[in-house]
C-alpha cells in the first residue's frame, strides 16, 4: 500500500522533496475519509493494483511489490483511464475514489513546506502590502434598481 | 416551548434566526459542527490543516476532529465543499455577494427573456426582493472590493475585450466590475504592510489583503469578533443574533452546536420540534417549537426531511439539484500576478442568460487541486472525448513553478434544473449514527446548461489570453459542487414563502430553497435576502407581526453598538 500511495504522489508530482511528507498525509487523509475494516488507502491501492495487472499482465513482477508502482507513467495514465470508462450505475463509488485521486494528491503535495517552495509561494501570512486601489476609483456601487 | 428552532447554522439559518431574535422571539440556533468560540486560536492559514477534507478544521464533520468526517454518497467524480461548524460554510466562502440575475426571476421582461430556464422560477419578482437584498448588504455589510495586482490585471483585461463596466448592484447586460464582496474595505495599516506586527487592530481594519479567505478569516489580529474582515456568519448575523438582548430589546438566541438533528418532530400535520443527537456525547434531546426553519443546506436538509418521514408528494424533495457546474480556466503569464494574495475573488463578469466569470486565485495547495480536477483525462495522455484535462507530472509543476504569475478564473453556469440530478437515501451505503446518508447523484446536463458552460469557458480564455497569459489551461473540471441549491425548491416542496406545502410551521431557509440557479450568480447573498424574507413571513403569519424590511433601518453587523454588545457578552 506505502509503496502505490508513493508511486501515485510520483506520479501527480515526481519531486523527491514532497513524496515522502505527501505520501504520509494521503494515507492519512485515505483512512481518515471512510474508516472501515480496510483502511481506505489498502482499498485505493487494491483498485490501483489490480488494475494495472489486468492492464499488463506480470506488472507485480518488478523492482516495487506494487503493479501500479512497476508501470511507466503512460501505463499509469491507462490505469486511470481504465476506471473512468467504468459504467457511473455500477462503479459509482470507484469513480468517486479514483477521480479525487490526482487532485487529492496535488492538493497535499502542494501543501507541504516542499511543495509550497515548488510554487515560490511566499508563504502564510496575516496580511500583504498589495492594496492597489479601487476601480475607477469608486469604492461603492450604486443603489438598487 | 421554544418559538422558534433554527437547523443549520451555515448562511441562511443565522440570518432568520438574528430577525427573530431582534423581534423578541425565543429562538433555538442548532448548529452540526463546532462552535468556535476562540476562532483565532482554532483556524490556520495552513491549507492541509484547515481545508483537508478529513482532517481539516474545514471539513463537513464533527467537532472532535479525530472522528471521521460525515459520510455521502457520492456515485461519480466530483467534490463537495462544505463546511460543518458556526458559520457553516461561510467561513471558507469568498465572501463574493452579487445580486443574482434578475431575468431568473418571475415576470421579468428584458430583451433576453428566452435566454433564461424559465421553468422553475419562484411567482415573485426580483423587485420584490431587492428590499431584501438591501436590508442584507447593510447588515453584512457587503462592500465594493479593493484592488490588488492581480483584479487590475483581470478588469483590465475585461474592458480590453470591449466590456463595459457596471457599476450598479443590479445585472442588467453583460459587463465587469470589482465584485460587491461581504469583505470590509482595508482602513489604516491593512493592504499596506507585510509586517505582522503592524497588522493588528486598530492599527488595521478591514482585509488585510493576507490571501486566506478559504482557511476562515480571523483577521485583522485582535479585532472584535464582530470587525473580522470576511463577513461569515461566525462573524456577522451569529454575533448579533447571541447579542439581541444587547444591542436592541431583542432576545438572545440560544446556539447548541455539536447538534446534528435527526429528525422533525411532527404532529396533526404541523411542525413541533426537532430531536438532535450530541456529537461528543452520543446523547439525543427533544425540543419543541412553534415553528421549524430548516437551514442544515442542500443535502442534509432533504435528508432530515426524509429520515423524518415526511411526506414527498411527486418525489419532489431532492430533486433538481443544480451546481452552476463550475469549471477552472487559468492562465500562466511573464510577470507578477500576486494571484495568492488579497481576497480570492475580488472581479466578476458576468454574462446574463449565460452565467458569469470571477477571478480565483489561492494558495499552492487549492491551485494543485484546482488544475488537476478533471473529467476529461490527463494531459498528454487521453481525453475522455472531452476538451481540458488534469495537468499532471513535470508539466502541473511547470505551470505552478510560481503561483504568484497565474490568473484564476472561475466558470459559473446558468444551470438548468434537471430532475436527474438528486439527493435521496443512500440504499448502498450503511446508515450512520443520524441515519441513512444522503445519496447525491448528478446524472443530466441539458443542452442550455452544456452550452452556457461552452460560452463562458470560451471567455474565461480569452479573458486569460487579454490579461497577458502566454499559456492558458481549461481544466474541465468534473462537478465541484461548492454552489449547490434548489433540492427543496420554492414553488416545488415549498410554497413561495418558503414553508412546506404538506407540514405547515415548517420552513425552508438554505440555498435548497432556491428556485433555480439564480441565473449564475453566486447564492449566498440571495438565500440571505430570501431567509429575511422568511423570517418577516413567519413573524406575521405566526406571531401577528408586522413585515419590517422597507419600513425600518437595518442595524450593521460592524455598528458600534454590537461591537460594544459582542465585547459586553464576551464573545
Amino acid at each position: 500500500m506505502q509503496q502505490t500511495m508513493n508511486a501515485l504522489v510520483e506520479f501527480v508530482v515526481p519531486e523527491a522533496k514532497v513524496e515522502a511528507a505527501a505520501t504520509r498525509r494521503l494515507i492519512r487523509t485515505l483512512d481518515r475519509f471512510l474508516p472501515g475494516p480496510q483502511p481506505l488507502s489498502a482499498t485505493a491501492a487494491t483498485i490501483l493494483n489490480e488494475t494495472a495487472e489486468r492492464m499488463k499482465p506480470g506488472a507485480k513482477r518488478g523492482k516495487s511489490a506494487s503493479a501500479f508502482a512497476n508501470l511507466s507513467r503512460a501505463e499509469k495514465a491507462k490505469v486511470f483511464e481504465a476506471l473512468e470508462a467504468l459504467p457511473v450505475e455500477v462503479a459509482g463509488s470507484i469513480r468517486f475514489l479514483v477521480g479525487n485521486l490526482p487532485d487529492l494528491t496535488a492538493f497535499l503535495a502542494y501543501s507541504t513546506p516542499a511543495g509550497r517552495r515548488l510554487a515560490h509561494y511566499a508563504g502564510v501570512a496575516h496580511g500583504r502590502k498589495e492594496l492597489k486601489g479601487y476601480w475607477q476609483g469608486r469604492k461603492a456601487a450604486d443603489g438598487g434598481a | 416551548m421554544r418559538d422558534v428552532i433554527v437547523v443549520g447554522a451555515g448562511a441562511g439559518g443565522p440570518v432568520v434566526a438574528k430577525e427573530l431574535a431582534e423581534r423578541g422571539l425565543d429562538v433555538l440556533l442548532l448548529e452540526a459542527g463546532p462552535a468556535w468560540e476562540h476562532s483565532e486560536r482554532e483556524w490556520s492559514h495552513h491549507e492541509d490543516e484547515a481545508n483537508n477534507p478529513a482532517t481539516g478544521i474545514f471539513r463537513f464533520g464533527p467537532g472532535d476532529r479525530t472522528q471521521a468526517p460525515w459520510a455521502r454518497d457520492l456515485p461519480q467524480n466530483c467534490f463537495v465543499w462544505q463546511t460543518a461548524g458556526v458559520g457553516g460554510s461561510t467561513v471558507h466562502y469568498f465572501g463574493n455577494s452579487p445580486r443574482a440575475m434578475p431575468g431568473a426571476f418571475a415576470g421579468y421582461e428584458g430583451a433576453d427573456a428566452s435566454a433564461y430556464d424559465t421553468t422553475a422560477v419562484a411567482s415573485f419578482t426580483y423587485r420584490e426582493l431587492i428590499p431584501y437584498y438591501e436590508w442584507v448588504e447593510h447588515t453584512l455589510p457587503v462592500q465594493t472590493a479593493a484592488m490588488g495586482t492581480k483584479e487590475e490585471q483581470f478588469l483590465r483585461a475585461a474592458a480590453k475585450l470591449g466590456l463595459p463596466t457596471q457599476t450598479s448592484k443590479d445585472i442588467s447586460g453583460p459587463a465587469f466590475r470589482p465584485q460587491e464582496n461581504a469583505i470590509l474595505q482595508p482602513q489604516g495599516t491593512a493592504g499596506r504592510t507585510n509586517k505582522a506586527k503592524q497588522l493588528v487592530y486598530p492599527r488595521a481594519k478591514g482585509c488585510t489583503f493576507c490571501g486566506h479567505c478559504p482557511q476562515g478569516c480571523f483577521l485583522p489580529l485582535a479585532s472584535p469578533r464582530n470587525l473580522r474582515a470576511k463577513r461569515s456568519t461566525h462573524t456577522s448575523y451569529v454575533p448579533m443574533a447571541l447579542t439581541a438582548d444587547r444591542w436592541t430589546r431583542g432576545k438572545a438566541v440560544t446556539l447548541v452546536a455539536d447538534a446534528f438533528a435527526v429528525r422533525i418532530e411532527t404532529a396533526d400535520g404541523k411542525a413541533r420540534g426537532i430531536t438532535w443527537r450530541n456529537t461528543r456525547t452520543g446523547t439525543t434531546t427533544t425540543e419543541e417549537a412553534k415553528v421549524v426553519v430548516l437551514a442544515a443546506g442542500p443535502i442534509e436538509t432533504p435528508r432530515l426531511w426524509l429520515n423524518s418521514g415526511l411526506p414527498n408528494p411527486n418525489d419532489q424533495v431532492g430533486r433538481g439539484l443544480t451546481d452552476h457546474y463550475l469549471d477552472f480556466v487559468v492562465g500562466r503569464l511573464p510577470h507578477y500576478t500576486g494571484s495568492s494574495k488579497g481576497p480570492t475573488s475580488a472581479a466578476r463578469v458576468d454574462y446574463p442568460g449565460r452565467g458569469c466569470l470571477e477571478q480565483a486565485g489561492v494558495s499552492p495547495g487549492l491551485q494543485a487541486q484546482g488544475v488537476t480536477d478533471s473529467d476529461a483525462g490527463i494531459r498528454g495522455f487521453y481525453d475522455n472525448g472531452l476538451p481540458g484535462g488534469r495537468l499532471i507530472g513535470a508539466p502541473l509543476k511547470r505551470f505552478l513553478s510560481d503561483v504568484d504569475r497565474l490568473i484564476g478564473i472561475a466558470v459559473i453556469t446558468d444551470d438548468d434544473v434537471a430532475p436527474e440530478n438528486r439527493v435521496t437515501l443512500s440504499t448502498t451505503m450503511a446508515p450512520d449514527v443520524h441515519g441513512p446518508v444522503a445519496r447525491v447523484e448528478l446524472r443530466h446536463r441539458s443542452a442550455r446548461t452544456l452550452a452556457n458552460r461552452e460560452f463562458l469557458a470560451s471567455r474565461a480564455v480569452e479573458l486569460a489570453r487579454a490579461a497577458g497569459a502566454r499559456e492558458v489551461l481549461r481544466v474541465n473540471w468534473a462537478p465541484v459542487l461548492l454552489h449547490m441549491h434548489s433540492t427543496m425548491r420554492m414553488g416545488g416542496v415549498l410554497t413561495n414563502e418558503a414553508e412546506s406545502r404538506s407540514v405547515e410551521r415548517l420552513f425552508v431557509a438554505d440555498n435548497s430553497s432556491l428556485p433555480n440557479a439564480l441565473g449564475g450568480p453566486n447564492p449566498t447573498l440571495t438565500t440571505q435576502a430570501l431567509a429575511t424574507r422568511t423570517a418577516e413571513k413567519i413573524f406575521v403569519r405566526y406571531f401577528g407581526g408586522d413585515p419590517w424590511v422597507g419600513r425600518e433601518s437595518p442595524v450593521s453587523s460592524v455598528d458600534d453598538t454590537v461591537t460594544q454588545a459582542v465585547l459586553a457578552a464576551g464573545l
